[in-house]
């Protein structure tokens, strides 16, 4: 590594050899491909792009200081669901606490106390499935448009909406993702009696497509489905979804289901790899999304780390949807406020947020000296923290994904940089 | 001969604020959707 990679401040950059003489530099927002050179003309490079780097950090992490002018509220609102998934990492529809409105309302009212007239995304996520408390999700979004200047809608849903719903998605351009594992669907997200959803989620597919609704399908793969992704890809395809994320199953602590159900690393990696290279051969039209492969960037995973308003359906706050009850591990960490409903006011714990903002991979060790990081971000740190707890240290299991897929994603990239229509958006390329 | 690519994303904001695709994003973690770029069931 040249003084570069050493200085603290410049662990925004990073060098991976792919195979001999073919190497990846790893900066933010950029991805540079060496090709047939020697590892001392590929570091070389990265000293000529100092000045460059420097700026370009300067630049990721003054966006980073810049709270710009959206701010994000998502709204639990219940624990209730119609379907039992087999994996759930909520154990959806165990527990029927719904959120009442005065909740909501307080926690609009306690945000617009700092960020009223500003932009807002409020967001609808489980727990449980959204849509059971419909009612609450259109007086919430009523209330909010009196508050903050522009309201922007954002619902993960099972997608067993009735047709009222559809219309309230298309109304206002809600932002969408949906859980939909294609052709392993029915084993996998069954009712609450155990009877298909499957047939009323692609119906509701079809309507989004029908209406030229852009969303996100989102598909959970077990270790008995990871040999269909490819079957699901080309499905969803014919479907005519344009955006498919696909991620491993992963079971803690308060999952339904079991360890048995984990696809091993090299069988996702490996089948995600066939999966991509299926979707370049045959020209599907579909971009494939994963945690695994996000811009790189020195900025945390996600917003866990102290900055997410999660609420829920009780008027707690926690950082992260998969630790919503204080009787949940990690509880005394992840729920790191509440909302008085009497006066408008969120109340947070410093010693709990104080821990919170440690779950930055800059903090952690292993990931300090690993090329990866400003791809993967130091993974999940929910999953690190099941897997590890504290202090933060990544998923053995994520760790190895990591380093089965993006090297060949890499590859990939290299051979033909066509990959990248389906791998990413907003991007240009020069050689 | 050494050759070079380069992908750079145009937007230069971070990971979280970032579009709804992998390569943009841990997927719309803030701003497209439920903000988990991973939400696995």
């Amino acid at each position: 590594m040249n003084d570069l990679l050493k200085d603290k401040q410049f662990q925004s950059v990073s060098m991976i050899s792919l195979s001999p003489r073919k190497y990846a530099i790893i900066e933010p927002n950029k991805i540079i491909f060496v090709i047939d050179a020697s590892e001392k003309e590929a570091k070389d490079l990265i000293k000529k792009d100092d000045a460059v780097l420097k700026k370009q950090f300067l630049a990721d992490n003054s966006q980073e200081k810049n709270k710009q002018d959206i701010v994000a509220l998502s709204l639990l609102p219940t624990m209730d669901c119609n379907l039992r998934c087999i994996y759930c990492y909520a154990k959806g529809g165990e527990s029927s606490t719904y959120m009442s409105s005065l909740v909501a309302f307080s926690s609009l009212d306690a945000l617009a106390k700092n960020a009223g007239g500003r932009n807002l995304i409020l967001k609808f996520v489980g727990g449980g499935e959204p849509f059971m408390n419909f009612d609450l999700m259109q007086k919430a979004y009523k209330y909010a448009k009196n508050l903050f200047n522009k309201v922007s809608l954002a619902v993960v849903t099972n997608g067993t909406f009735e047709c009222e719903q559809l219309h309230w998605i298309l109304e206002n351009d809600v932002s969408l993702r949906i859980s939909f594992d294609g052709v392993s669907h029915k084993k996998q997200r069954p009712f609450k009696d155990g009877t298909s959803s499957f047939e009323v989620v692609e119906g509701n597919i079809k309507k989004l497509i029908t209406a030229h609704k852009n969303f996100i399908v989102e598909c959970i793969v077990t270790h008995e489905s990871v040999r269909k992704m490819t079957e699901t890809a080309t499905y969803l395809s014919q479907l005519g979804v344009s955006v498919l994320k696909i991620e491993p199953v992963h079971i803690s602590e308060i999952s339904r289901g079991d360890s048995s159900m984990i696809p091993t690393p090299k069988e996702f990696a490996d089948n995600f790899l066939v999966m991509l290279k299926y979707i370049m051969d045959n020209n599907l039209k579909m971009k494939i999304d994963t945690g695994f492969f996000s811009k790189p960037s020195v900025s945390a995973y996600c917003y866990a780390n102290g900055r997410n308003l999660i609420i829920t359906p009780e008027g707690n706050i926690t950082s992260c949807v998969e630790v919503t009850k204080i009787t949940d591990p990690f509880s005394e960490i992840m729920i790191y406020g509440s909302i008085s409903t009497g006066n408008g006011t969120f109340s947070f714990n410093k010693i709990a947020l104080s821990k919170l903002k440690t779950l930055h991979f800059n903090n952690c060790r292993k990931c300090s000296n690993c090329g990866l990081r400003l791809i993967c971000g130091g993974g999940c740190p929910m999953r690190n923290l099941w897997d590890n707890g504290f202090p933060l240290r990544p998923s053995k299991y994520i760790c190895q994904i990591e380093h089965l897929l993006i090297p060949e994603i890499f590859l990939l990239l290299m051979e033909n940089p066509a990959y990248s229509d389906i791998l990413f958006d907003d991007i240009e390329i020069s050689c | 001969m050494m050759k070079i690519m380069v992908i750079k994303w145009k937007s230069t904001n971070g990971r979280e604020q970032s579009n709804q695709l992998a390569g943009a994003s841990h997927p719309g973690c803030c701003s497209q959707d439920g903000g988990c770029p991973k939400k696995h069931g």
